[in-house]
């Protein structure tokens, strides 16, 4: 076995490991404060293991999707049970198909489900009363967004700029958003591809995250 | 949908992780959820109980994985048309589960996932098996035309599941030999997409429809784009098995283990097609990794202990070829047939090593074991046995045995050609050509008999005959899966009859260890697995 297979076996035990823990975590009692935070950092970990595979996978091959028919609102529907169990009634958590959107959509279901799932934990640690979810059907691209009532993205997450491990850039969201952009690219229909988009609310109380696929 | 009543099978090597599903199990309201560590626990109890759900790891440990226990599943119908297999895979497993085209489960689940994930997956599979049921049933049954009709009509009511309507469509298609239609249907899903099941369907029709040369480009640029699609490499190693290339077929097939190294089934062909093309170094390196593997298999099969002694013989390696020999015995010596196999070959090993007392003792060990008409001797092996016998003088043996080998495969010019060939390097060509000429036109003459009873609806008469035939031609899989097939469509008039089933399960198991791909099989499997759904039963 070659070091990087050794690598890949580490990490693939190690998630292993978290789905048991999150499964465990689940079942044991207590919603105090400190319980829901140990959820929430198992879900934080489980995204990044689960972002370092399959970037993995995806840098292995141009483009390295595995994209099917898949239904966009039962993914969603998916997130919002999740959203619901790990807000722990500290928010609300709502659910917007702003139109009656396609039954199916052509999509990576376990890349998009990450860029999403780590989008939304992120808005769950940060928002201040209420998370939403939405499904939106534009000028032919399905755009998944997460939203939330915290502060704004900073300025130099809105903007698209390369990341910089090096400056130590990669960090926190930075992380996320990166993967999602990438995700959001992979995604190609003839000459379209995919886009991230992040807005802030005006009134600077509230962010957007939009995954735009063709 | 009410989950409460659903009966679930979950198999994880991982204690921690059997408790925990069970668990989330049952904060999905399932009471009813049995767990097991391993695949072959798991299939001990899918015969004995019926399940709504089967739960699986991918990466079971040592022994059989969640995809052989899939396979497996749905080749013995241990699974009712309406009951899902849902696989938990890790990342680095996923494509080894998804792209097995044939026996994909019903969904996946990435860990790690939660319990919510979990629930909701499960829903949604059941709800598309229950819409896809019939479909599947039809399929079970071979019966494509149908299986296209449903689907047209299933795309109209049930819209929601049209790609998976669409992909099953035009695999029936394809079945049905309607290659025209296929390749439209495929074309029409490309236009959407680039989606690898539409390109290897289209693939598949171009080949049927002798584009051979497009195909095996459009096969090789499947696997450029998306090179753990192990479904592709199966159709380019059978492109060029058709096309007699078996140089390519092997290289593809090493690529092909290069992603799933475990997959023993490619081995076996990789094996198979060494012994075919005399690459004997090969044939013996493919043949031994398959014993190794399948010593924990579900599949574990004298046959490939038998072949690679013959690989070995082949090689002048004596020593191993007995070694191998005396394990066969130690593993499956209560079998009358292997061990008559085993000696057969032993007789070749001493004759061919210069000790003719030992290889003397060998052929009446063979001669003594494979008697009686339960046995089952390879043709391979029974041609090799009657050489020895005719050698020997041992007139009356080795005409039997010649006369087993044609009919048991009437059928088959290949090795009706061998028959032909070993009767003239015996200076008896005469005496061949009559017994295969008779043989063959018995066999053809008894199996359209029984079949000409069925149609007249004289189902008793029609199972008289083919049981009786089947009992003299025990390894002649049409004769046999037609006795079958008329047992069968006696219950669907008369209902279940215990002493039936029991016959019915006999045949299916003796064709099922000798040719798991004869279209009769697969189309009296499915029949049996609906017989047995309309009525409520699981298969024993």
């Amino acid at each position: 076995m070659n070091e990087q297979a050794l690598i890949r076996a580490h990490a693939c035990e190690a998630a292993d490991w978290v789905g048991e823990l999150t499964l465990l975590l689940r079942r044991l009692p207590g919603n105090e404060p400190g319980m829901r935070a140990v959820r929430m950092i198992t879900a934080r970990i489980a995204d990044r293991l689960g972002q370092a595979l399959a970037l993995e996978r995806v840098a292995a091959a141009e483009p390295g999707l595995r994209v099917d028919a898949w239904s966009a609102l039962e993914l969603i529907e998916e997130l919002e049970h999740e959203a619901v169990a790990l807000a722990g009634g500290r928010l609300a958590v709502q659910l917007a198909a702003t139109q009656i959107v396609p039954l199916t959509w052509f999509f990576d279901r376990e890349l998009v489900s990450l860029a999403l799932r780590n989008a939304l934990h992120a808005a769950l640690a940060h928002a201040h009363a209420a998370v939403a979810l939405g499904l939106e059907l534009r000028e032919g691209y399905l755009g998944f967004s997460v939203s939330d009532d915290r502060g704004g993205f900073p300025p130099e997450l809105i903007e698209e700029t390369p990341p910089n491990p090096e400056v130590g850039e990669l960090n926190g969201n930075a992380l996320g958003v990166h993967f999602a952009r990438l995700v959001a690219r992979r995604h190609v229909a003839g000459a379209r591809h995919g886009r991230l988009e992040l807005r802030n609310r005006p009134d600077g109380n509230g962010t957007c995250f939009t995954l735009w696929l063709p | 949908m009410d989950l409460s009543k659903k009966r679930v099978l979950v198999v994880d090597d991982r204690p921690g992780m059997l408790s925990s599903l069970r668990h989330a199990l049952t904060a999905c309201g399932i009471s009813s959820a049995h767990t097991v560590r391993t695949a072959h626990d798991a299939v001990q109890r899918l015969r004995n109980m019926r399940y709504d759900i089967v739960l699986a790891d991918f990466d079971l440990g040592v022994g059989p994985d969640g995809q052989q226990l899939l396979e497996h599943c749905r080749c013995e119908a241990l699974l009712a048309p309406t009951a899902v297999f849902v696989m938990i895979t890790a990342e680095r497993s996923y494509d080894r589960v998804m792209s097995a085209a044939e026996f994909a489960p019903d969904d996946y689940l990435v860990k790690p996932f939660t319990e919510d994930t979990l629930r909701l997956r499960l829903v949604r599979a059941l709800e598309r098996r229950q819409v896809l049921a019939p479909v599947f049933a039809l399929g079970a049954q071979q019966q494509h035309d149908e299986v296209v009709r449903a689907c047209d009509r299933l795309t109209v009511e049930a819209p929601r599941h049209a790609m998976e309507l669409a992909r099953i469509k035009g695999e029936a298609l394809l079945a049905a030999g309607r290659y025209p239609e296929a390749l439209a249907l495929f074309d029409q899903m490309l236009s959407l997409r680039p989606i690898p099941w539409a390109r290897l369907g289209r693939a598949r029709a171009q080949e049927a429809m002798g584009e051979v040369e497009a195909a095996r480009i459009a096969l090789t640029e499947l696997l450029a784009d998306a090179p753990e699609y192990l479904a592709a490499y199966d159709a380019l190693v059978q492109l060029h098995q058709r096309t007699a290339n078996d140089a390519d077929a092997k290289a593809v097939l090493r690529m092909a283990l290069e992603v799933s190294p475990n997959a023993v089934h490619r081995h076996k062909i990789v094996g198979e097609i060494a012994l075919r093309t005399k690459d004997l170094e090969v044939a013996e390196a493919a043949l031994g990794t398959v014993v190794r593997k399948n010593r924990n298999g579900f599949v574990r099969s004298a046959d490939d202990h038998l072949k690679l002694a013959r690989v070995l013989l082949e090689r002048n390696k004596f020593a191993q070829a007995l070694e191998t020999l005396a394990e066969t015995k130690r593993s499956f010596g209560e079998v009358g047939a292997v061990r008559a196999c085993a000696a057969a070959i032993e007789c070749q090993v001493y004759s061919k090593a210069g000790n003719p007392r030992e290889s003397r003792k060998a052929l009446d060990e063979a001669l003594a074991a494979g008697q009686g008409g339960d046995r089952h001797l390879p043709a391979e092996t029974a041609l090799a046995l009657a050489r020895a016998c005719f050698e020997n003088k041992r007139e009356h043996e080795g005409t039997a045995l010649a006369k087993q080998v044609v009919s048991n495969n009437h059928d088959d010019a290949g090795l009706l050609a061998q028959v032909r060939q070993m009767f003239e390097q015996l200076d008896r060509a005469e005496q061949g050509e009559t017994l295969i000429e008779r043989c063959v036109k018995d066999a053809v003459a008894i199996n359209n008999e029984g079949v000409g009873r069925a149609k007249q609806g004289d189902l008793e008469g029609a199972i008289e005959l083919l049981e009786e035939a089947a009992r003299t031609m025990p390894d002649n899989a049409h004769i046999v899966m037609n006795a079958a097939h008329a047992l069968i469509a006696h219950m669907q008039v008369h209902g279940l009859q215990d002493d039936k089933r029991s016959r019915v399960e006999s045949y299916i198991a003796r064709i099922r260890e000798r040719q798991p791909r004869h279209p009769k099989y697969l189309q009296v499997v499915g029949l049996y697995a609906a017989l047995l759904d309309s009525n409520g039963q699981a298969a024993a």
